[in-house]
């Protein structure tokens, strides 16, 4: 059954967009746009208003952190899983006080992605309900 | 150690010259004498020169003769203090950063 939820993907590397983009649409995600920096991520996201939004943590223009802050900023209640191969622990605390809701470690496999995606289907359900 | 000969300078586990091959003697670890390459003990303090850092090694029967190179477990101790010392420094200044697996941040996360 279609989600009728939107999700933007802001990621500077095309294969991980495109990657991204058909593993959500098999799990029924029909509303996909796309963004190459954290710049246009940000600016995308004050226009399209997705439901979740699958951010990079290193980005030209832009980085993750920060249109991480934007995003959250202009749009607290839309949903961010950072999907990077940052793995330090200060930087992933970094997004974690920022606002970030998941955290996807790069690289990863579908079922990662499904169990993230199930989590943030679960938070907005519950959110909705409340 | 000093060749008696060409005056190069020896590291002290060394048994003939690196420069010019002329035998060097053993140095004695404990009073720092230099014994004759055929002493079994110092000469000085009576040391079991087998002990010494000098003899660490087989005695090669020639000056030419190639020593072999050591293998795993087969360090001096000057060599092993040298390894400590250089595997002490290297940790001071590692940079002390923590990675995290998926599982990790998961935890984080909640």
């Amino acid at each position: 059954m279609a989600l009728n939820l939107k999700v933007l993907v802001i990621d500077d590397s095309a294969h991980i967009r495109i990657l991204l983009s058909k593993l959500l649409k098999s799990m029924d995600f029909e509303t996909i746009e796309t963004a190459e920096n954290g710049r246009l991520g940000v600016e995308k996201a004050g226009t399209f208003k997705p439901d979740i939004v699958f951010l990079d943590g290193i980005m030209p223009e832009m980085d993750g952190l920060t249109a991480l802050g934007e995003i959250k900023k202009n749009h607290p209640e839309t949903l961010v899983v950072i999907s990077s191969s940052l793995s330090e622990r200060e930087r992933v605390l970094q997004f974690k006080e920022a606002g970030a809701d998941f955290y996807l470690l790069k690289p990863f496999e579908r079922p990662k992605l499904e169990e993230i995606v199930k989590k943030a289907l679960a938070l907005l359900e519950s959110r909705s309900k409340g | 150690m000093q060749c008696p000969k060409c005056s190069a300078d020896n590291d002290k586990i060394r048994r003939y010259c690196r420069s010019c091959g002329a035998p060097l003697g053993i140095f004695c670890d404990r009073c720092g004498v230099v014994n004759q390459l055929e002493d079994r003990f110092c000469a000085n303090c009576g040391l079991a020169l087998s002990e010494s850092l000098g003899n660490a090694r087989p005695l090669p029967s020639t000056p030419f003769e190639e020593i072999p190179a050591p293998g795993r477990n087969q360090y001096t101790p000057q060599e092993i203090e040298e390894l400590l010392s250089l595997r002490r420094i290297m940790k001071i200044e590692e940079p002390v950063t923590k990675t995290l697996s998926q599982d990790d941040i998961d935890n984080l996360f909640g």
